[in-house]
């Protein structure tokens, strides 16, 4: 329907249409204009909305010339789900260097950001079902993706300050943590249930030192099935094929 | 770089907290004797009202005068204790009823919580050597000397499921109080105990 009405005759002249911004009457009158196409410039000053965009493509099917200026604001948004046991949200936005970018969900306004660089980010302690990004009559929107799956974190390293201190810090971010604290060779002190390392049981494997040279095998096949590694300047050094 | 593990004796003003010189080398012999953790070859000793205490997961107290903590001394042992360190106090009289012993669980209880008995079954007894009967007895007990009385049990505040003050009426400040080099004479190091202390302290 929508096609044959807005059909243009062959034959007929194309009219030459220009506008400043655009509503829902013009699309409408542009719609119904008997018997010719036409080339339809429009001066926008902001992004048109996906109705308005699928109205100007349907005009554009059939057979009206389409173009547009103006100095419109390039805005990207992403959202994603914090990888992080207390869960939330981490929206980042993409804009001109010093834009001021209005940030909102379902619920109304949350912050505004202003981009350093290209981007800004912020992190939501909710995860709201659709986010809104504005900036100078850009709006871009989107749905954060599905939730992510989290497992323990296994730490590995020496007894020590700083081990102790790891896995005390992950606890408190809510992180449920087993840990292979090597105390002489051939001893380790265990936390937790331990299994083997695999993305089945664990999300990501902290490895502070050489303690982790016995399971580097194990935790180069870790990472190379999708598991996550973190490694502290002692460990780096380890040779994940020995 | 791995800081290596430093042992510390925390300094109070209210007694005599030096009274057991060589039992740091001691311990930092049996350390590196039978463990890999990377040990510092020299002991500290720190002010507990200073902020560098912060930096020591283990801090030794010992004394045989009466025991008590200055307002600055109590505030930064909690904060210690808080961000997951521990400390071991061990009475230094190897007796029940003295003035170190009753001030100081006056002290703790007033720091920290009330003192309970450690089971001699936990985990500590365990942490490295096995003690299946609970914490090692020492000469002094076996001996007869101070009270006469073979401790059977530490005692413990418990932060959540980690121990945070370790209490001794054992007199283990005396037991390993002697210089490393005369661990040759003793068929049985007698300053293993003391490993399970340091090792679990690292590690819990």
């Amino acid at each position: 329907m929508l096609w044959q009405t807005l059909r243009a005759e062959t034959g007929s002249p194309a009219r030459l249409i220009s506008k400043r911004g655009l509503d829902a009457s013009a699309l409408s009158e542009w719609s119904k204009m008997p018997g010719a196409s036409a080339a339809i410039q429009l001066r926008l000053d902001g992004a048109p909305s996906g109705l308005e965009r699928a109205w100007l493509r349907a005009l554009a099917a059939a057979g009206s010339t389409i173009s547009w200026s103006g100095d419109l604001a390039p805005l990207m948004l992403d959202v994603r789900p914090r990888a992080a046991p207390a869960g939330g949200t981490t929206v980042l936005v993409g804009a001109p260097r010093g834009s001021s970018v209005a940030v909102g969900d379902e619920i109304g306004a949350v912050d505004t950001l202003t981009t350093k660089g290209t981007g800004a980010s912020i992190a939501l302690r909710a995860g709201p079902s659709r986010i809104y990004a504005r900036s100078r009559g850009t709006t871009a929107s989107t749905s954060p993706a599905d939730s992510v799956l989290l497992r323990k974190v296994m730490v590995i390293g020496s007894a020590g300050w700083e081990s102790k201190f790891v896995v005390a810090a992950l606890e408190e971010e809510g992180w449920k943590v087993a840990a292979f604290i090597r105390v002489a060779p051939g001893v380790d002190v265990t936390q937790g249930s331990l299994a083997a390392i695999d993305t089945a049981r664990y999300s990501a494997v902290v490895a502070l030192d050489s303690a982790a040279s016995l399971y580097a095998a194990r935790i180069a096949e870790f990472v190379r099935t999708g598991g996550g590694l973190l490694l502290a300047p002692g460990a780096a050094l380890l040779d994940g094929r020995s | 770089m791995k800081s290596a593990f430093v042992f510390c004796t925390g300094q109070y003003e209210s007694g005599d907290w030096d009274s057991a010189p060589s039992l740091p080398a001691n311990l930092i012999d049996s350390m590196a004797r039978y463990t890999s953790v990377s040990v510092a070859p020299s002991g500290v000793s720190v002010p507990l009202s200073s902020e560098t205490l912060l930096e020591y997961p283990l801090v030794y107290l010992t004394g045989h005068l009466p025991f008590r903590f200055s307002e600055a001394e109590r505030k930064n042992v909690r904060k210690l204790v808080d961000r997951g360190g521990m400390l071991f106090i061990d009475d230094h009289n190897h007796d029940i009823g003295g003035v170190f012993h009753n001030t100081a669980f006056e002290e703790i209880a007033r720091t920290f919580s009330p003192l309970k008995d450690l089971p001699n079954d936990h985990e500590i007894y365990r942490t490295f050597f096995k003690f299946t009967d609970g914490p090692p007895a020492t000469s002094h007990e076996l001996n007869g000397w101070g009270d006469n009385l073979v401790h059977k049990n530490l005692q413990a505040v418990m932060h959540g499921d980690r121990i945070a003050v370790l209490y001794s009426s054992k007199d283990y400040s005396s037991e390993w109080n002697y210089s490393p080099d005369a661990k040759r004479f003793s068929t049985v190091d007698n300053t293993r105990f003391g490993v399970n202390i340091i090792v679990y302290a690292l590690t819990r």
